[in-house]
């Protein structure tokens, strides 16, 4: 799925399913879904409403593959951001959300996602996506879990970090910058 | 304010607010070695995502296929179609949208103008609905049996209908039984498939069955609805395909050459 190859046969497959193919949109959904739900799942921690999320990822895949440019960036990341999206504005508007901001902004409970191996699962093939992560240092991986895998606006990660803004929007810039070095080394 | 030149990482990840969205996206709108970055920094996120790569549920692809094979696609970007926002335009333009397949013809043949049936409405574009919710009832099925065999039978059958759905030349009609329930016919002939699915119908006494028929010069028998789950599929012979009606009569006992009582689900196939 990250390999230029198979990204070029994704391209092929949205080509396919922009003219109402829906057997290329199927064998999509089997390139994909993985990672799809991975995030969705992973953003709302919820199956049930995991499965909705996802569920409408695709669909709004399928309604705008038409209007899917390659040159504006690759299936997975185009795919992702729609994922990504629509998990954040569900969380954003559940009560959940709330909740758990509740449950930071109190102390409470210890923040339970700092520690990597909790967000990454064993498997191989993610082994240079968790090297990557663990080269961050602390901080900056700390700003991306709860940015990225936790779907808050960096307002909600200063204060849940005590930090001020500009800190944090630093932190997130470098980590991406840092996590692009890593992985495009990774990749050569 | 903010260098905007700074933002991909942020706004890759999401973090950013809707009106610094707005504002980055303007300015996205002029800068391409920024739309650059963001395509790099969006392709890390989604990276980030393999991380936590999950297996989903075995349901949801059913759900999803079943779910697309019903739902028209935007048409290709034009000059004027936002193309970066976030990946979308968002959900407006997709009750104008419409799909080549469900527009019906205006020309002289009139092969696709979709006729009123007797009972219920018929075509592609309604019928579709219905079949579509039906798919996920059959899914549905699936899920509240014990037995894994039935289970994985309910699941087949859903995939079936599926595939049946997306078929070209798919026609579906459906209807309400006069017993409560309620019927969809859905055929393709390229695909030399029709099936009846059946939803929520009463059970009926002791030997009694819900008896299909196939109707051109005269009523054939076309399988009978199997008891339980509420939600069956029932294959239809090949004589179906080019059929006038397909009916439902309670009879009996099974076996029957021709129908002993009145239809209580009858439906006139639109033409192929």
């Amino acid at each position: 799925m990250r390999s230029s190859n198979s990204s070029g046969e994704l391209v092929e497959l949205l080509q396919h399913v922009a003219n109402g193919d829906s057997a290329a949109f199927a064998q999509f959904y089997d390139a994909t879904s993985r990672t799809v739900y991975g995030i969705v799942l992973r953003v709302l921690r919820d199956a049930a409403q995991s499965e909705e999320v996802a569920q409408e990822v695709y669909v709004e895949a399928w309604v705008s593959a038409p209007r899917f440019d390659p040159q504006l960036g690759s299936p997975t990341a185009w795919l992702n951001t729609i994922a990504h999206r629509k998990a954040v504005d569900r969380v954003r508007s559940s009560e959940r959300s709330l909740q758990r901001d509740q449950r930071h902004f109190e102390g409470d409970v210890q923040y339970d996602a700092l520690d990597t191996s909790d967000i990454v699962v064993a498997r191989d093939e993610n082994q240079r996506v968790r090297d990557a992560l663990n080269c961050l240092p602390e901080a900056q991986r700390t700003a991306v879990q709860l940015a990225y895998f936790e779907g808050r606006t960096h307002r909600e990660v200063a204060e849940v970090l005590q930090l001020p803004l500009g800190t944090v929007k630093t932190r997130i810039r470098d980590a991406m910058k840092r996590l692009r070095t890593h992985l495009e080394e990774a990749a050569s | 304010m903010t260098d905007m030149h700074s933002l991909a990482g942020e706004y890759a990840v999401g973090s950013l607010t809707p009106e610094e969205i707005e504002q980055y996206e303007a300015h996205l709108a002029t800068c391409p070695s920024c739309r650059e970055e963001v395509a790099d920094m969006r392709d890390i996120a989604a990276q980030l995502s393999e991380a936590v790569a999950t297996d989903p549920p075995a349901t949801l692809r059913e759900s999803v296929l079943a779910q697309i094979a019903q739902t028209p696609q935007h048409p290709a970007a034009t000059a004027e179609t936002p193309r970066y926002g976030t990946a979308t335009a968002g959900g407006a333009a997709l009750g104008s949208a419409t799909a080549p397949s469900v527009t019906p013809s205006q020309g002289s043949t009139s092969s696709n103008v979709i006729p009123m049936q007797r009972r219920g409405m018929a075509g592609r574009a309604t019928g579709l609905m219905a079949a579509a919710a039906l798919v996920a009832a059959v899914a549905m099925g699936g899920w509240a049996l014990s037995n894994r065999n039935e289970a994985r039978d309910a699941t087949a059958r859903a995939e079936q209908l599926t595939a049946l759905l997306a078929a070209g030349d798919v026609r579906t009609v459906s209807s309400e039984f006069a017993t409560g329930g309620e019927g969809t016919v859905v055929l393709s002939a390229s695909r030399g498939e029709a099936l009846l699915v059946t939803a929520e119908l009463p059970e009926l006494s002791g030997d009694e069955v819900y008896q299909a028929w196939t109707g051109k010069e005269s009523m054939e028998p076309a399988g009978v609805v199997a008891d339980d789950p509420a939600t069956n599929v029932v294959e239809l012979p090949d004589q179906a395909l080019d059929a006038d009606q397909i009916a439902v009569t309670v009879e009996p006992t099974e076996g029957l050459r021709a129908p002993t009582t009145d239809p209580v689900f009858l439906v006139d196939l639109p033409s192929a």
